[in-house]
């Protein structure tokens, strides 16, 4: 076993140009780029996370919106179911307006038929009444006769009626 | 050995070894210049060829590197980043700029230990010129690394110590220590893979004695050992990279290097 500094300061020199190579052509760039992975996956991994923040954020937003679109169906059906209602309310009353008119009209009517008929009652009395008044003077009445006359009389303003 | 059908060469240590494809041209064109050039600094020629081979392959994978790697990419990014992550698990946030010293001391010297098991190959870790030859590398960059972190002054007063009437001492032992690492790291390094290459050695030798040399190969005993002498290579390369990383925490002008 006998030193050799000749190859030995060539093993050295031989060492200091292989480091230099492989610097140059496999740390710099292997490293770098594993760096520029590196750098790639955090900057994908924080753009993962911006995305399910924002995500979250527009859930939640989604959720408000939500539940505020809930609120207002329900504040639009109560206000429906308010405004039926009141249609319904309205439409009763006008149909109890209607009907108490028909039956106001239907009244009138009827009373005026009444007059009307009154009107032709007592044209009929007075006919009849002429008419019995004619017989009394044409006609020579007894007591008997007389009652005859009036119960007849009588009879057919009761029919009459 | 040479009776079995296969030549030991001789290993600068004295030991026997392999023959390899530079010994093998040495053997068939003994009085070639080339040849005996190659076979004079053998060593040398397959640490570079295996570091030629590492930086061909890595700028051939990195000539267009794609967000979405491909196969070859993703394995030298994994590679890559667990060598940066054992950087700086020891560093810390500052490990990033050590990465490719340490990173290539690793990749280099696992590359040369498993050189080893190919045949006609041979590790370069098995000589001591090599493994010295990275630790004095490993020394002048821990050295710089001291001195341009923590300035002139501090770097002189770590080697003074304290207290201060102690600093003849303290510089002699300081001294020493500092020399004694990088001659460890190279003589732990160079004995591994050396035991490791003779381990193969002796394996096929005992595989040619089964067959008594009549057959051109016996069984392949060394295939067994394979699986043990990768975790070996990986091991030591790891212990090199990594008591080199501590070395150069030691430095650090911060609580790393409270020592």
């Amino acid at each position: 076993m006998h030193l050799v500094w000749q190859e030995i300061l060539t093993h050295a020199l031989g060492f200091v140009i292989l480091v230099w190579l492989l610097r140059r052509f496999a740390w710099q760039p292997l490293l770098g780029s594993l760096d520029a992975r590196r750098g790639k996956i955090a900057g994908d991994l924080a753009s993962v996370e911006r995305a399910k923040q924002e995500i979250g954020r527009l859930q939640q937003e989604y959720q408000t919106r939500l539940a505020k679109i809930e609120d207002e169906a329900r504040a639009k059906i109560q206000e429906a179911i308010r405004d039926g209602r009141q249609v319904a309310v309205e439409i009763q009353e006008q149909a109890r307006r209607e009907a108490q008119a028909v039956l106001d009209k239907t009244r009138e009517s009827i009373a005026l038929e009444i007059a009307q008929a009154r009107v032709e009652l007592r044209d009929r009395i007075a006919e009849l009444a002429v008419e019995a008044t004619e017989k009394l003077i044409t006609e020579r009445l007894d007591t008997a006769k007389d009652r005859a006359f009036i119960l007849k009389t009588l009879d057919e303003l009761e029919r009459s009626r | 050995m040479i009776e079995h059908g296969y030549e030991a060469v001789a290993h600068e240590a004295g030991l026997p070894e392999l023959p390899n494809l530079v010994t093998v041209m040495n053997s068939l064109w003994p009085h070639q210049p080339v040849s005996q050039f190659l076979h004079r600094w053998e060593n040398v020629v397959f640490a570079w060829a295996l570091a030629a081979g590492l930086v061909a392959v890595f700028a051939w994978s990195t000539r267009r590197l794609t967000l979405v790697p491909g196969r070859l990419q993703t394995a030298l990014e994994t590679i890559v980043e667990a060598l940066e992550g054992l950087v700086t698990s020891i560093l810390g946030h500052e490990g990033r700029r050590y990465t490719p010293f340490i990173g290539t001391l690793f990749l280099y010297i696992v590359t040369m230990n498993l050189a080893g098991l190919v045949p006609g190959l041979k590790s370069p870790t098995s000589s001591l010129n090599t493994t010295v030859g990275l630790a004095v590398c490993v020394f002048l960059y821990v050295q710089w690394t001291g001195i341009r972190r923590q300035g002139v002054a501090a770097y002189v007063k770590h080697f003074l110590g304290e207290p201060l009437f102690l600093a003849p001492l303290n510089v002699v032992l300081h001294v020493l220590g500092e020399c004694i690492k990088p001659l460890s790291l190279s003589l732990r390094l160079f004995a591994n893979i050396t035991g490791e290459d003779l381990t193969i050695y002796y394996l096929i030798g005992l595989g040619l004695m089964c067959v008594g040399g009549t057959l051109l190969a016996g069984p392949p005993f060394q295939t067994l050992f394979y699986p043990l002498a990768i975790m070996f290579s990986l091991i030591q390369a790891l212990v090199f990279s990594l008591l080199s990383t501590v070395y150069i925490s030691l430095m650090l002008p911060h609580e790393h290097g409270q020592h």
